[in-house]
């Protein structure tokens, strides 16, 4: 059995993926609580990973995968792994990356501040090295950079996956899993003069198999409506449309209407052709859709969530008997938890467990009692 | 894709309004919001009930086995008076038949069964967050048709319906295509109605039954759903269902009241209609189960013969009418009893309702169905354990009862007769008991047979004779034991031999005696209430006062150790001691290995621990010699001799390098202790002394002369003389009878 956990972070993302073979794969690490908030509903990230870690004595991700250098993607990031390039990133008690996944823009762009500066720093320190990374796709400007590390392109080619392929290191027959990149392409890149974090993100389909039943994960990381077009004419040009076939679609952008179509609507976003396309046509029975977001409320906002969008998901998934949740509605608002979705032979099931008081009770200490 | 729902009767009312405590509970508890995947759609009530209508969202997988969806409304009706457990219906239109279903009166809305205890059991834990709880639960297993436990019975689903139909298990075996109905019915009486026991067992009597019954066993074709989707009011409408799954019920109800025209009390007369709807997962795949039902028609052979149109009565004759045909619109008022199916236990469920995954098929032979044997014998049986032959030749009187298996029925029967009956009679098609009445030492051919197959011979006789019969007379294969307890029936004993048989039950019986003068907690062992007998015929005549609670105990534990034996190849002497304060504690004793001399008729059979006993004494006191008597056992019958132990020189012994003198002192007592602590089982039965090194174990002068003396002495009570002379290199030299 292999396992999706989805963490309730607002609007960020962070994506578990255990192996039934136990290998664990992050897609994205933010870590947006405030700590010195006690309402704040967001899960304590560090903690929760490191608990998991413990639990099943691992010391390390086999990857780490960096959609694109956003806060929301990569908060916090340099306080809890521990980082090659940098001494003062490494002790015992910060887990390892075997390997680090970053789109090519993550190595190229200029200009990153802050927690972006660092976790470039980190995959240009690997890909120096040529160990422990891997970089989607070659634009001309990482040749470019290469060249100027006095490196060549052609001596990186093995750590590099283009869009159109699936990544190696992870098999279907051995792990039960296979990724195949969509996004970024190198064409796109070429056209443009500057990097743009979500045009060049990493997005990708993640085929799970258990005892030859296939479970299909798209990860869209914040790709807007004109990216996916792009995905889906290339797609269908290449008449892989299996490849664009899910089961579990990871929202783009945590529900904005933008990865919909230009208009948000009143009521409801309408989605361009292609879009429509990909959730009304590509969606499996019982689809399930995962809006990394702060809750859907029923008023209008500049900031995803778009409740324009959701009405539309949310139709879109009941018309295949599936649903929609919300990360930080799950398993309810005022309560938020991480969104766990156990996938076996009987496909991907989302974990609802009514909880037991008793239980909890005795799980947890008990409030401090006595006079003080 | 729009989901409909079933309309549900009544009007909508405030939660506040609802006039169940439970109803309130439900709502509050869902209101709150304290559980997670569940919401309140409505509070509504009707003449009668209140309904609370939710939302639940249960754990369900993208490829279901069953379409349950990831919301589903479910309506909860509730009883005003509280009698009925609150009754969860399925709104969805298209709710799937799922296992677990209510059989109720009407299909729709579908009615979840939740629970399988019944309600007045589950009220004093029921709460509103247990029932959301299971509600939850039941939808997210259903999903993965993982609820179904594959041997669970089926009367879960009727609920309310108190009248069972016990049925051949073979009837509920999805292998078997056809099920033969040679079979009787008898009914028994009871204050809800009556229970119809259907059985093919020939020691089931039903010549007297008052309420004679015949039985109907139809077959549907196997189907990918269920078929029988609530429950059918009448014989019309039974029929109907059945005609979807190629089942003539008119036509072979027909048929068969055809061949029973001519039976006697056709008025008097009912008939059990047994219908059997095999069940697989798809069109093409096996049958995986069948789902069982039965009715009974509430009419009598002749009430059915009539409204088929078969018979006519006429100025009270029944006459038979040729020819001619009817439809059973006719038949339309005769109602259906829906009864509750049940397998009749067999040897394998009995095992798993023992919480044993097999059964064991050992074919046993038991020796003796006294008290602790019928007792014992029983147990086993009860829990699958075993194919038995039983060997008893005594007839059951009254102060057997008092302490035996058998009832007051079998007064005056062959104890392994009736122990037979009663066992055979709890299985169907299955007998797992043959009772042999006869006297073991003079045995049949009946005894040979079942021993040339046993795997097992347990003597449970109390007789030492016929231990040891079993031990050393019979030709069998088997390992032996024997279970027996002592005289005051405080302790129970297990003799087991090895599946080799190196350690033969007379030579347990043995390492049993020298335990028993050795521990201290055996002291009172075999005491016999204050009665010491010098000589004891037997010392397991289980005397005519001990508790039937007792024995019920160690008759308990002596079953479990017959498996224990069973499942282990090794020898073993245990003793189970019950305490005053209702204790059992357990002594494991070590079984001896022992060596065979023979001397002309006589064969000596040596503990080997005794024979090291005698070199370890030897060689404590070299250079001089040393001795003592040897304690051990005769077995006239047979000349066997079993030297055992032996006691220590005694103290006014002389003690030299060329010569040993042994003395008296204490001797005396301790053989009569020894013959008191073992009923006369051990005693005195000769000498040994020892040489110095270098001399060989050749008797002297001396030596002939003590012999001599022993051989005048024990010619006093007809036994042979014995001598051990223990030399170097742990050699012991022993003479019996005579020195050559």
């Amino acid at each position: 059995m292999h396992c999706l956990t989805f963490f309730p972070l607002g609007n960020a993302d962070c994506c578990r993926i255990d192996l039934g073979n136990g290998k664990k794969i992050l897609f994205d690490y933010a870590n947006m609580r405030c700590s010195d908030d006690e309402n704040d509903k967001r899960i304590d990230l560090p903690s929760e990973l490191r608990r998991d870690l413990e639990e099943t004595g691992k010391k390390s991700f086999d990857v780490v995968a960096i959609t694109h250098l956003d806060k929301d993607h990569i908060c916090g990031l340099s306080e809890f792994f521990q980082l090659d390039h940098d001494k003062s990133f490494q002790d015992d008690d910060r887990p390892q990356i075997d390997e680090l996944w970053v789109p090519a823009a993550i190595i190229t762009e200029d200009g990153c501040e802050n927690e972006a500066a660092i976790v470039q720093a980190e995959a240009r320190f690997r890909l120096k090295q040529g160990t422990g990374i891997r970089v989607f796709s070659r634009p001309n400007r990482l040749k470019d950079w290469l060249e100027a590390e006095g490196l060549k392109l052609e001596d990186r080619l093995d750590l590099i996956t283009d869009a159109g392929q699936t990544i190696p290191g992870l098999e279907l027959e051995t792990d039960g899993l296979e990724f195949f990149v969509h996004s970024p392409f190198a064409i796109r890149q070429n056209d443009c003069d500057l990097e743009d974090r979500n045009i060049d993100s990493l997005i990708v389909q993640a085929t799970f198999t258990v005892e030859g039943v296939n479970t299909k994960v798209l990860l869209g990381a914040d790709a807007g409506y004109e990216v996916i077009a792009d995905m889906v004419k290339v797609t269908r040009d290449h008449a892989r449309e299996e490849r664009l076939e899910w089961d579990i679609f990871k929202l783009c952008h945590h529900c904005s209407y933008t990865a919909l179509g230009p208009d948000k609507g009143e009521e409801e976003t309408e989605p361009i052709d292609e879009v429509k396309w990909l959730f009304e046509t590509q969606s499996q029975s019982r689809a399930l859709i995962v809006s990394t977001s702060w809750p859907i409320e029923n008023k209008d906002s500049l900031q995803p969530p778009h409740y324009q969008a959701a009405a539309y998901y949310r139709r879109s998934v009941n018309k295949k008997n599936g649903e929609f949740r919300v990360t930080m509605e799950h398993p309810k608002p005022t309560a938020p938890e991480p969104l766990v979705i156990k996938i076996d032979a009987s496909g991907a099931t989302v974990k609802k467990e009514i909880p037991l008081g008793i239980s909890i009770i005795t799980e947890t200490s008990a409030p401090r009692a006595g006079l003080q | 894709m729009e989901i409909l729902y079933w309309e549900m009767l009544g009007e909508p009312i405030p939660p506040d309004s609802l006039r169940t405590m439970k109803a309130r509970e439900l709502s509050n508890l869902i209101t709150s919001g304290t559980l997670p995947y569940v919401s309140l759609i409505a509070t509504q009530r009707d003449d009668r009930h209140d309904y609370v209508v939710i939302d639940v969202e249960p754990e369900v997988p993208q490829r279901p086995v069953y379409d349950i969806r990831v919301t589903e409304r479910i309506a909860i009706r509730f009883d005003p008076e509280d009698n009925v457990s609150p009754e969860p219906l399925a709104l969805r239109q298209d709710f799937p038949l799922v296992p677990h279903l209510n059989f109720s009166a009407e299909e729709f809305p579908r009615s979840l069964c939740l629970f399988e205890e019944v309600y007045s059991e589950q009220k004093i834990h029921w709460t509103a967050a247990r029932f959301v709880r299971q509600l939850h639960n039941w939808l997210s297993q259903t999903a993965k048709d993982e609820l179904h436990q594959p041997d669970q019975p089926l009367e879960q689903f009727l609920v309310g319906v108190f009248q069972h139909a016990i049925l051949p298990p073979d009837i509920f075996n999805a292998d078997i295509e056809n099920v033969a109905d040679d079979i009787s019915v008898t009914a028994a009486d009871h204050p809800n109605g009556y229970t119809l026991i259907v059985s093919r067992n020939a020691n089931r009597d039903i010549s007297n039954s008052a309420r004679p019954f015949r039985a109907l066993v139809l077959e549907a074709q196997p189907r990918t759903h269920g078929v029988i989707r609530h429950r059918p009011s009448s014989l019309a409408e039974l029929h109907d269902y059945l005609s979807e799954v190629d089942c003539d019920l008119e036509g072979k109800l027909r048929t068969k009241l055809e061949h029973w025209k001519d039976l006697k009390n056709q008025d008097g007369t009912g008939v059990i209609i047994v219908v059997r709807l095999p069940k697989r997962r798809h069109d093409k795949s096996p049958v995986e189960n069948v789902e069982v039902l039965a009715f009974v028609p509430v009419a009598s052979l002749q009430k059915l013969g009539e409204a088929l149109g078969l018979m006519a009565s006429h100025e009270g004759y029944t006459v038979a009418l040729l020819g001619q045909t009817n439809t059973l619109s006719r038949a339309d008022n005769v109602p259906l009893i829906l009864l509750n199916p049940t397998p009749a236990l067999t040897l394998s469920s009995a095992a798993a309702l023992n919480n044993y995954h097999s059964r064991c098929e050992y074919h046993v032979v038991a020796v003796g169905a006294g008290a602790l044997g019928s007792q014992i014998i029983m147990n086993l049986v009860r829990s699958g354990f075993g194919n038995w032959t039983i060997i008893d030749n005594d007839i059951l009187l009254p102060h057997n009862l008092a302490r035996h298996q058998l009832m007051g029925s079998a007064l005056g029967f062959p104890k392994a007769e009736s122990l037979a009956y009663e066992a055979n009679l709890m299985f169907e098609g299955e007998y797992p008991v043959v009772p042999v009445v006869t006297d073991i030492l003079k045995p049949s051919d009946e005894v040979f047979k079942a021993l040339s197959t046993a795997t097992l011979i347990a003597d449970f006789s109390a007789s030492v004779t016929v231990a040891r019969h079993i031990s050393l007379g019979m030709k069998a294969e088997a390992r032996r034991i024997s279970l027996f307890l002592n005289p005051s029936g405080t302790d129970l004993v297990l003799l087991a031999e090895d599946v080799e048989r190196d350690h033969r039950l007379d030579q347990l019986e043995m390492s049993y005696y020298r335990e028993v003068i050795r521990r201290p907690e055996l002291v009172s062992h075999l005491h016999r209430g204050g009665k010491p007998l010098r000589y004891a015929r037997s010392c397991r005549d289980v005397s005519s006062q001990i508790p039937q609670d007792t024995l019920s105990v160690l008759a308990g534990i002596g079953s479990r150790a017959v498996r224990h034996v069973s499942e282990s190849s090794t020898a073993q002497i245990s003793i189970w001691q019950t305490g005053e304060d209702l204790s059992v504690t357990k002594l494991l004793l070590q079984p001896s290995e022992f060596s065979k001399e023979t001397f002309g008729e006589w064969t000596l059979w040596i503990d080997k621990s005794a024979h090291l006993t005698l070199s370890d004494l030897r060689c404590s006191k070299l250079p001089n010699e040393t001795g003592g008597v040897l304690i051990g056992s005769y077995d006239l019958q047979r000349k066997f001799i079993y030297v055992v132990d032996t006691l220590p020189s005694p103290p006014d012994s002389e003690e030299w390098p060329t010569l040993y003198i042994r003395g008296s002192e204490g001797i005396k007592d301790e053989v009569q202790r020894i013959e008191r602590l073992t009923n006369g089982m051990l005693t005195y039965i000769g000498e040994w002394h020892s040489h110095p090194e270098g001399c060989g174990t050749q008797p002297s002068d001396d030596d002939r002369t003590l012999f001599a003396w022993i051989k005048d002495h024990l010619m006093m009570d007809g036994l042979p003389p014995l001598m051990a002379i223990a030399g170097e290199g742990a050699q012991i030299q022993w003479f019996l009878s005579e020195i050559p």
